[in-house]
C-alpha cells in the first residue's frame, strides 16, 4: 500500500483560524481506484481538510504529497491543474447557462474555433455528450441549469470536475440534499469513478452511504483522526461510536414525562395551502406541545412553519388562542407571541456582523430602551444570562455572531426568541447542520422551553429528530398532510425504527404507503 | 459593571479584530499632515487650519448623514444637487423676506422633503436606490436651474455671513454646528434602538425582518436622516459664500461616498461607522487643502483624490492580506 504512484494525501497537518486549532497533526492519504471516505460532526474539521486537499487553504503546518513528491497547492486552479478536483456541497452552477456550457465551468482550454478563437459550441456539446455516455447521465446537454432538479445539478457538477480530467476528485457531502433515489444514483457514479480508477474522497454524514461505497474510512474529531480503518473493520454501530465518541449515539431520554399541560388549544389553522392549488390543510396545537412536521423536502412542511412565523404571507385561517389573526409579515407573528426560526442561520436568522449581544436584544429592542435609548448595560447582562442558560460557547458577548460554530448561533436564536418573551416557536430544520452534541443541548433546551409552557411547532428532513423531539408528527407529502402520528403511535414507529434501523427508508414508507398504526 | 475578564475579553477583540483597522485611516492622515507640515509653512497655521475645516464642512456634513445609508445598504447619489437646490431655495427666500431664520427653515425643510420623497420611492415604490437618487439628481439639478435662470442668488441679508463669521469661545458657528451634527448622529448610531436597527438591516435584511424590524421603516428614516442633512449643509453653503449656489453639486455625491468608504464604512452595509466619516473627510479635505497650498490646479486636483480614493481602497485591501499573512504566521509559532 506504499507505493508512491497514484497516491495524493496530507500529512502530519495541522491548522488553526485565529487560535482555535481545527486540525492536530491529521495524516489523510487518496489511493487511485478507491473510495476513502471521511467522517466527522460538524466543527471536527473536515471542510478545512478538504479546503487544504484542495489548495482553497494552505497549511501553516503539514505537507501535501502528490505521487511520492511534496507539492505546494497555491490555489484551487493550481491543484486543479496537478489533477486534484472538487464538487462542492452547495450548487455552483449558472441557471441561464446550459448544461454543456456549465460543464465547461471555467475551464482554461474549451474547445475554440476559427480566427476569432470563438466557443466552439457544437464541439463542446460533443465532448461533453461524449462524457455523459461514459458516465451514464442522461441529462440533455442544451437544458438550462435552472430547469434540472437537484439530483441532475449534482452530476452536472461533477460532469464540470470530471471535464477537468483529474485523477483525484474530492466530493463534500455529495448527497446531502438529495431524496434517497438521487443519492441512489450519485453513490453509483462515485462507484463508476472508482472502477475508472480515479481516487475519491467521500465527505459524508450518512453512515450507511459510507458503509456501502468505501474502502476505507477516516473518523475526525474535534480536529484529530480518530481512525483510518478499513471498511470491512466497521459497522454502523462502531462508526457511529467514533464519530461521536459515546456509546449512545442520539440516545435522548424520550419526553414523555411530558409537562402538565392545560390541554388548552393555541394554535388552530384551517384551510391552509402551502401553493396555490394544493390541498387544504388544518391541524391545532396544543399549549406545551411540541408538534413536528416531515417529509421529504419539498413537501410542504417548512412552508407551513414559515407562515406561522411570518415568513411568507400564511395563506389560510388561523386562530392563535381562540382569537382569529393575520399573519403576513414577521412583524405580525411576533406581535401575537410567535418566534420564527430560519433554517439558513447566516443568511436569514442572524446579523452576522454584530455582536452577540445585540443579536440577543434585536427582537425585543424597546424592551432594552427607554425612549429609543438603548440601555447598554441591559443588553448585555441580558446576553450574559442567557450564555449561562443555554450554555452558548463564545468567550465575549461582545463577539460578533459569524465567529460562532453552527450549534451555538441555533442557541442565540432561540435567546432571541426567549428574550422577546415569544410563547410559540415556528421552527424550521431544529439542528440542520448541527454536530450530535449541540443536537442533544438544542432538543434538551427545546423540551425545557414547552416544561416551561411554551408550544413549538418544527419542520425537520432528519425523521431521527422528528421521533425524538415530538409529541405528534404530521407526515407531508406533496403539499398534503397525509396523516398525524401521536405520542403512542411513535413509540411503535420507533420500534420499527429500530428494527430497520433506517429512518429514510421508515420516512419513505410512512409517506409512500400510511403507516400501520396511524388513525384516519 | 464591568468585570475584570469582560475587560480583558474587549481588549483581546479590539486587538485582533480592530485596532490596527480603527487607527489606519488616523494614522494615514497624521502622516500626511507631517509631510505638509513640513514641506510648507503656511499649511500648519490656524487661519489654513481653520479654512480646512470650513471649506470641509459641506462635505463632512453630507457626508455624516449619508453614512446612515450606506450603513442601510442604500445610497443617495441626489445629495450634491440637494445641496445646491437648498442653497437657491434658502437664499430666494431669504432674499425676499429679509429673514435669515426663515430662510434656513426653508432650506432644510426642502432638504428633509427631498429624503422624504427619495425614502418613499424607494420603499414604496420599490425602485432600487442606486436609480431612485440618480433620477432625483437630475430633477433636482432642473429645478435649482429654473429657479434661478441658472445664475447665483446674492444681495442677501447681512445675518447669512453670521455661521462662518461668528464665533463662539474662540470657534466658528459653522464648526459647532457640524459638532453637533457628529455628536446627534453619534449617538444616534450608537446609542439607540434605532441605530441597532440600521446595522442590522445592513447587515442582513433578511435576518432583520424575521427578528420583527420593519426593514423599510428603518430604511426611510435613513433618507430623511440624509435629507436633512442635506438641508443643513446647504445651508451652510449659503451662509459661507454669502449666496445661493444652483451649480454648487458637482460631484458632492461620489466624494461624500469616497470620504465613507476611505474612513472604512462597508458599502455593502452593516459596518463601519460615522466616526470613521470623519476621518475620511478629513483626509480629502486635507489633501484638496495640501494641493492648493502647492498651486496645483483644481482639474489637476480632482485626479489626485480620485488615486488616493483607489488607493485607500486598495490599502485596506493588502492590510487585510497582510494581517491574514500574519495570523497564519503566528499559527505556525504557537503550533
Amino acid at each position: 500500500m506504499n507505493q508512491p504512484q497514484g497516491r495524493f494525501g496530507i500529512h502530519g497537518v495541522t491548522h488553526d483560524y485565529s487560535g482555535v486549532v481545527v486540525l492536530r497533526n491529521v495524516d489523510f492519504d487518496l489511493t487511485a481506484g478507491r473510495i476513502h471516505a471521511l467522517v466527522g460532526e460538524n466543527g471536527s474539521g473536515k471542510s478545512t481538510l478538504t479546503r487544504l486537499l484542495t489548495g482553497a487553504l494552505r497549511p501553516p503546518r503539514g505537507s501535501l504529497h502528490l505521487d511520492g513528491e511534496e507539492v505546494v497547492l497555491k490555489s484551487p486552479a493550481d491543484a486543479q491543474s496537478r489533477g486534484v478536483a472538487v464538487v462542492h456541497q452547495d450548487y455552483h452552477l449558472f441557471g441561464d447557462l446550459t448544461v454543456a456550457e456549465n460543464v465547461l465551468g471555467i475551464n482554461e482550454s474549451p474547445p475554440r474555433r476559427g480566427w476569432s478563437r470563438r466557443l466552439d459550441k457544437a464541439e463542446l456539446r460533443r465532448r461533453v455528450l461524449e462524457m455523459f455516455s461514459n458516465l451514464d447521465i442522461t441529462i440533455p446537454p442544451d437544458l438550462l441549469a435552472r430547469e434540472l432538479g437537484p439530483a441532475e445539478r449534482k452530476f452536472v457538477e461533477i460532469a464540470r470536475a470530471m471535464f477537468l480530467e483529474p485523477r483525484f476528485l474530492i466530493f463534500d457531502e455529495p448527497t446531502a440534499s438529495l431524496e434517497p433515489q438521487g443519492s441512489a444514483s450519485v453513490l453509483s457514479l462515485l462507484e463508476r469513478l472508482r472502477e475508472d480508477g480515479l481516487g475519491v474522497c467521500f465527505v459524508s454524514h450518512r453512515l450507511d452511504e459510507i458503509l456501502r461505497i468505501a474502502d476505507e474510512v477516516t473518523v475526525l474529531r474535534d480536529g484529530e483522526r480518530i481512525a483510518h480503518l478499513p471498511r470491512d473493520d466497521l459497522n454502523e454501530g462502531t462508526l457511529a461510536k467514533l464519530i461521536t465518541g459515546s456509546d449512545q449515539p442520539g440516545a435522548t431520554p424520550a419526553r414523555r414525562d411530558a409537562p402538565a399541560r392545560t390541554g388548552r388549544t393555541v394554535v388552530r389553522v384551517t384551510g391552509l395551502t402551502v401553493a396555490p392549488g394544493s390541498d387544504h390543510i388544518a391541524f391545532e396545537v396544543a399549549q406545551g406541545e411540541i408538534f413536528g412536521l416531515t417529509g421529504l423536502l419539498g413537501s410542504g412542511a417548512a412552508e407551513i412553519v414559515r407562515m406561522l412565523g411570518g415568513a411568507q404571507p400564511l395563506a389560510g385561517e388561523i386562530e392563535i388562542d381562540g382569537r382569529p389573526a393575520s399573519i403576513q409579515t414577521p412583524r405580525d407573528a411576533s406581535k401575537l407571541g410567535i418566534g420564527f426560526i430560519p433554517e439558513d442561520r447566516k443568511g436569514a436568522g442572524l446579523i452576522p456582523d454584530q455582536s452577540v449581544a445585540i443579536n440577543i436584544s434585536l427582537s425585543s429592542l424597546p424592551s432594552v430602551a427607554v425612549a429609543g435609548w438603548l440601555r447598554f448595560r441591559q443588553v448585555i447582562s441580558r446576553a450574559l444570562h442567557y450564555r449561562s442558560e443555554l450554555d452558548i460557547k463564545v468567550r465575549s458577548v461582545r463577539a460578533p455572531t459569524r465567529t460562532l460554530s453552527g450549534g451555538n448561533q441555533q442557541k442565540v436564536m432561540l435567546a432571541k426568541w426567549l428574550a422577546s418573551g415569544a410563547t410559540l416557536l415556528a421552527i424550521e430544520e431544529p439542528t440542520h447542520g448541527v454536530d450530535i452534541g449541540a443536537k442533544r443541548q438544542v432538543h434538551d433546551l427545546l423540551r425545557e422551553f414547552t416544561v416551561n409552557g411554551g408550544t413549538i411547532v418544527l419542520a425537520s428532513t432528519d425523521v431521527r429528530e422528528v421521533l425524538e423531539l415530538c409529541d405528534r408528527i404530521a407526515i407531508m407529502r406533496h403539499g398534503a398532510m397525509t396523516e398525524v402520528l401521536s405520542a403512542s403511535e411513535l413509540t411503535r414507529a420507533e420500534v420499527t425504527l429500530r428494527g430497520a434501523g433506517d429512518p429514510e427508508a421508515l420516512l419513505e414508507s410512512l409517506v409512500e404507503s400510511g403507516h400501520p398504526g396511524s388513525d384516519a | 459593571m464591568s468585570t475584570p475578564t469582560d475587560v480583558g475579553a474587549r481588549l483581546r477583540q479590539l486587538r485582533t479584530a480592530g485596532l490596527g483597522d480603527l487607527l489606519f485611516v488616523p494614522l494615514v492622515l497624521l502622516v500626511i499632515v507631517a509631510y505638509l507640515g513640513i514641506v510648507n509653512e503656511a499649511f500648519l497655521t490656524k487661519t489654513n487650519l481653520t479654512n480646512i475645516l470650513l471649506q470641509g464642512a459641506v462635505l463632512a456634513i453630507v457626508a455624516l448623514g449619508m453614512t446612515f445609508l450606506i450603513l442601510a445598504a442604500e445610497l443617495d447619489l441626489s445629495v450634491g444637487a440637494g445641496v445646491a437646490l437648498v442653497s437657491v431655495v434658502a437664499a430666494l427666500v431669504m432674499r425676499d423676506t429679509g429673514s435669515v431664520l426663515v430662510g434656513v427653515l426653508a432650506g432644510v425643510g426642502v432638504g428633509a422633503a427631498v429624503g422624504v420623497i427619495n425614502g418613499l420611492i424607494v420603499t414604496k415604490l420599490e425602485v432600487p436606490s442606486f436609480i431612485a437618487t440618480l433620477g432625483m439628481l437630475v430633477i433636482l439639478e432642473g429645478i435649482a436651474l429654473l429657479l434661478t435662470d441658472a445664475a447665483v442668488v446674492g444681495r442677501l441679508p447681512e445675518g447669512v455671513k453670521a455661521l462662518t463669521n461668528d464665533t463662539f469661545l474662540g470657534i466658528r458657528l459653522i464648526l459647532w454646528l457640524l459638532l453637533a451634527v457628529f455628536v446627534a448622529l453619534y449617538l444616534l448610531q450608537s446609542r439607540t434602538t434605532f441605530g441597532a436597527r440600521v446595522f442590522a438591516v445592513g447587515g442582513s435584511p433578511e435576518a432583520a425582518r424575521l427578528s420583527g424590524i420593519s426593514v423599510d421603516r428603518t430604511r426611510f428614516f435613513c433618507f430623511v436622516i440624509a435629507g436633512v442633512a442635506v438641508g443643513i449643509a446647504g445651508v451652510a453653503l449659503t451662509a459661507r459664500v454669502g449666496s445661493g449656489q444652483p451649480g454648487a453639486g458637482g460631484v458632492l455625491a461620489l466624494t461624500s461616498i469616497a470620504a465613507i468608504v476611505i474612513g472604512g464604512t462597508s458599502l455593502y452595509g452593516g459596518r463601519g461607522s460615522v466616526v470613521r466619516t470623519v476621518w475620511g473627510v478629513l483626509l480629502i479635505s486635507v489633501v484638496e487643502n495640501g494641493l492648493d497650498l502647492e498651486g496645483v490646479n483644481v482639474d489637476m486636483q480632482r485626479v489626485v483624490i480620485g488615486i488616493v480614493f483607489i488607493v485607500a481602497a486598495g490599502a485596506d485591501f493588502f492590510r487585510r492580506r497582510w494581517r491574514q499573512g500574519q495570523r497564519n504566521r503566528a499559527v505556525e509559532g504557537v503550533a
